[in-house]
């Protein structure tokens, strides 16, 4: 039977290693903050722009897209966490995956909501 | 050290694997799982509005939430409606029956808990009387739960010791609606909000606790240029954002406004003339009766009402007021919202009353757009209690304990003997705690409720609860709540998704929840553990005879159609709402007198589809107010002064201290609180103070606090915020580490017998 030196297999061990934690861990973890500390001490400017768009005003607040610092933390949402208000446009891009739509975000900005793309009147 | 192939690619699956445990995997409290096997029609835990939702289940756990989008709220939902799974899953879930043996819970069983509890109820009842026994429920519970205590009570046992926690919230404006328009109940829909051209906004920070309601009015807005928007709060809160107008006042001041605002419809002639004369009546109180005056007796009494006075009371600009009472009267269509700014108050009634009067003296009423609308709380005070008469003076759709001939109605419809219903209504929540303080009531059930945290005045109450003389039994779906603590039996409870029933929302939609998945352990959906109590307890008290006539039900669907025919021919009936139809239904708003009929839109007006109208009022060509017999089938304007708080500011407490929500939490915080996502965006409770008051008494955001009313004291960090006026502070009441109600104040309205939390004096120093 082929045997290895335990040099290479201390290197082929780290490797897996590595890889299955990047793999797993596709969402990286918050940094620790205290209970008290609210988001726009660190994030003001995208709470600016937040709050005066549509989710500001209407209290869709950071931990509906992003969860909570602590727990089931998300920075880049994917379309799943949009299907609870909008089920039927999740249904679109979903519909469209092929085309490489595959975030609702392609096309709107993340916090203030806008399209980037196509003029007034466009679909 | 060589190793072998085989031994190579053993150490590195083990390795793959145990790096893959060792880090943090996918939760089970997950809202937006991407498989879901099956998604289940039902509604909102939470508030009155009544938002359609659909639980997404896979492998028996409910793990994704979607919005309805034929509903009424069109697929949206607020966060904590987004949030609802993770409520299922907390550690904390009663699963057993627990007894409370000296301070310790003890696991027991259900044949023991049902046992201890039966005998302890039949007990009182054969020593002291039926009337040393005592239901307190919910504006949470199902209405067939709700129905079937009412009768179990009322009709069963025949007290009327028997009441709700919408009297904490609703009462007043279930009262406002009787006293003006003869029955209970908003007229008009949500879909008002699409005609309206105005909107006045009184007591209501719906933008934190109406949210989804409040998304239709704002983008009402912004497709209408026209449209204008009044906000009447001491707070400028979120929802102020969307006002053309912010009226702020010294709280409690408000019915002074709400009759200059009538004095200047009045002095500037834009009051409607058909309405004066063909719909409505004018009623004042003269020696503890009501009476009925002329429209001229009306004028007069408005006549001390200028703007100026109401400026003088309220400190709210005279020009605002004007403002307010042309736009209101001009607007192409008017539409009110209220909520517990008007209804915790000592004065609760009048304010409703106030409010409506200006739509019956203006004619904006009764159409598409204008219509004055009450928004609800929880979300079955409604269709649960106001609806079913659990409440301790009323029976079911509409009718009293105090009429005579209602009770007749009611025994002959459940079979009962005549003179077995109380005459005389029993006491309402807060005289309830009293009398279990007392010791009059002897055996108290309190269901998916909390008021050992939710009570006002609440230290007095909680010392009654936890008394080892009498037997307070809790049934909730977790333990240890504020509640629960204090309880000698806890009854594990089945939750939303879990069990199958009706809620009935604001806008008389009638709603069916379908059950998704099984509840946990051995907790139980509270009609199973009704039944079981009810045979149990008439056969310990040896009418086990009378039980299957009276208790004949095997489902909530049994209770269901009961409920249908105890409605038929009221001004409620819903006997078209069969339960197939509501299984395949996005709600149905009653009047439904029949299977086909699509259900009523807006009540009182033949012209807009009320076909009680005709039945009720054969000689109406549209509006009638048919729930005003008495009166001629007219609605009243009460002739109702100025009277501020009971408790306002004074040299020794001068600030006012008012309580509300905010909108990561519900309520006693008793759900929203195990969901991390919303316990992280507001983790603790807080007071809210203006930058000048903070200012003058030297404190600064995060410095810890001391509160102290009459009642009771509290030391909370402080919030400086620009939102409430000077004068003012708010402490939101969700959480039960900060009891905010051991403040509050117990005066209820005379009337309704609701408190008035909103307003209590308190003052403050640095801690």
């Amino acid at each position: 039977m082929k045997r290895f030196p335990m040099k290479i297999c201390l290197i082929v061990f780290s490797l897996i290693l590595i890889t299955t934690s990047a793999v797993i861990a596709k969402e990286k973890k918050h940094i620790k903050t205290s209970e008290d500390q609210e988001c726009s001490e660190c994030h003001g400017a995208q709470m600016q722009v937040w709050q005066d768009g549509k989710h500001g005003l209407m209290n869709v607040k950071c931990i509906v897209c992003h969860g909570s610092t602590d727990k089931n933390f998300t920075p880049k949402p994917d379309i799943y966490k949009c299907r609870g208000c909008h089920e039927e446009k999740v249904a679109d891009v979903k519909k469209n995956l092929s085309k490489g739509i595959k975030t609702c975000f392609i096309c709107h900005d993340h916090h203030s909501l806008t399209t980037k793309f196509h003029a007034k009147g466009g679909k | 050290m060589d190793i072998t192939r085989r031994q190579l690619l053993k150490y590195s699956a083990a390795i793959a694997a145990a790096s893959a445990i060792g880090l943090e995997l996918p939760l089970p409290d997950k809202v937006d799982a991407a498989h879901v096997e099956k998604w289940v029609k039902t509604v909102c835990r939470y508030c009155g509005a009544g938002c359609g939702v659909y639980a997404g289940v896979d492998k028996g756990r409910v793990v994704a939430v979607k919005g309805d989008k034929d509903n009424w709220n069109k697929g949206f939902l607020c966060i904590k409606g987004y949030y609802l799974p993770p409520i299922l899953y907390s550690a904390d879930r009663a699963k057993y029956p627990m007894l409370n043996k000296g301070g310790k819970f003890v696991r027991i069983s259900w044949k023991e808990a049902m046992d201890l509890m039966t005998e302890k109820f039949a007990d009182s009842i054969k020593k002291h009387g039926v009337h040393s026994v005592a239901f307190y429920g919910s504006g949470q519970a199902y209405s067939e739960e709700s129905y079937f205590m009412n009768k179990l009570f009322k009709g069963g046992l025949g007290t009327n010791n028997i009441d709700g926690n919408p009297r904490l919230c609703m009462a007043s404006a279930a009262v406002g609606y009787v006293s003006t328009f003869g029955k209970d109940e908003p007229m008009g829909a949500y879909d008002d909000i699409y005609h309206s051209e105005c909107f006045f906004i009184i007591g209501s920070n719906m933008a934190e606790c109406h949210p989804v309601i409040f998304r239709i009015i704002n983008e009402r807005k912004q497709k209408d240029k026209n449209v204008k928007i009044i906000m009447a709060d001491p707070r400028k809160t979120l929802s102020a954002r969307i006002a053309d107008m912010h009226m702020s006042f010294i709280p409690g001041t408000d019915l002074a406004i709400l009759n200059a605002m009538a004095h200047v419809i009045v002095k500037e002639n834009l009051y409607s003339k058909e309405y004066v004369n063909h719909h409505l009546v004018f009623k004042t109180v003269k020696g503890d009766k009501p009476a009925k005056v002329s429209f001229e007796e009306y004028v007069k009494f408005l006549d001390e009402y200028t703007p100026e006075m109401a400026e003088k009371v309220s400190k709210c600009p005279k020009d605002d007021i004007i403002k307010a009472a042309r736009w209101f009267a001009q607007s192409r269509a008017t539409m009110s919202f209220w909520t517990m700014g008007l209804n915790q108050r000592t004065r609760g009634v009048w304010a409703n009353n106030l409010v409506h009067n200006l739509h019956l003296l203006t004619g904006q009423i009764n159409r598409p757009g204008a219509t004055s609308f009450s928004l609800t709380g929880q979300p079955n005070a409604c269709g649960g209690v106001r609806d079913t008469g659990l409440l301790s003076h009323l029976l079911p759709y509409g009718r009293l304990v105090a009429n005579e001939g209602h009770r007749e109605e009611m025994e002959k419809f459940w079979g009962i003997s005549k003179g077995k219903i109380h005459p005389k209504p029993g006491p309402t929540a807060v005289d309830i705690f009293r009398s279990f303080n007392k010791g009059d009531i002897k055996a108290l059930w309190v269901a998916c409720t909390n008021p050992g945290q939710s009570l006002p005045n609440l230290a007095p109450y909680r010392k009654g609860m936890e008394a080892k003389d009498t037997f307070l039994v809790v049934s909730d779906t977790y333990h240890p709540t504020r509640t629960t603590e204090l309880a000698d039996l806890v009854l594990p409870a089945a939750l939303w998704a879990e069990k199958d029933g009706t809620y009935g929302q604001s806008e008389r939609r009638y709603q069916y929840l379908e059950k998704a998945v099984q509840p946990p352990a051995e907790a139980r959906p509270d009609l199973d553990v009704m039944l079981e109590f009810a045979h149990k307890l008439f056969s310990k008290l040896d009418r086990t005879d009378e039980v299957k006539k009276l208790f004949n039900f095997k489902t909530s669907e049994d209770v269901w159609n009961e409920m249908r025919l105890a409605s038929k021919n009221t001004a409620y009936d819903f006997m078209g709402m069969t339960r197939a139809r509501m299984k395949k239904a996005h709600g149905i708003q009653w009047p439904c007198p029949t299977e086909d009929h699509p259900g009523t839109v807006r009540r009182y007006t033949a012209k807009y589809g009320d076909v009680l109208v005709k039945k009720f009022d054969p000689a109406a060509s549209d509006v009638s107010f048919y729930g005003a017999k008495a009166d001629g089938n007219r609605a009243a304007i009460w002739l109702r002064p100025y009277k501020g708080p009971v408790e306002p500011a004074d040299a020794e407490y001068p600030f006012v201290l008012t309580t509300g929500r905010q909108i990561e939490h519900w309520h006693t915080g008793t759900m929203t609180l195990k969901v991390p996502e919303l316990k992280r965006s507001a983790p603790n409770a807080y007071v809210e103070i203006n930058p000048r008051d903070a200012q003058n008494l030297g404190i600064k955001s995060r410095d810890k606090v001391k509160l102290t009313s009459r009642r009771g004291s509290i030391i909370l960090e402080a919030k400086v915020m620009d939102v409430p006026r000077d004068g003012l502070v708010f402490v939101p009441m969700h959480y039960p580490d900060k009891l905010i109600n051991q403040l509050t104040i117990d005066a209820y309205d005379a009337m309704s017998k609701q408190p008035e939390f909103k307003i209590c004096a308190v003052k403050i120093e640095k801690a």
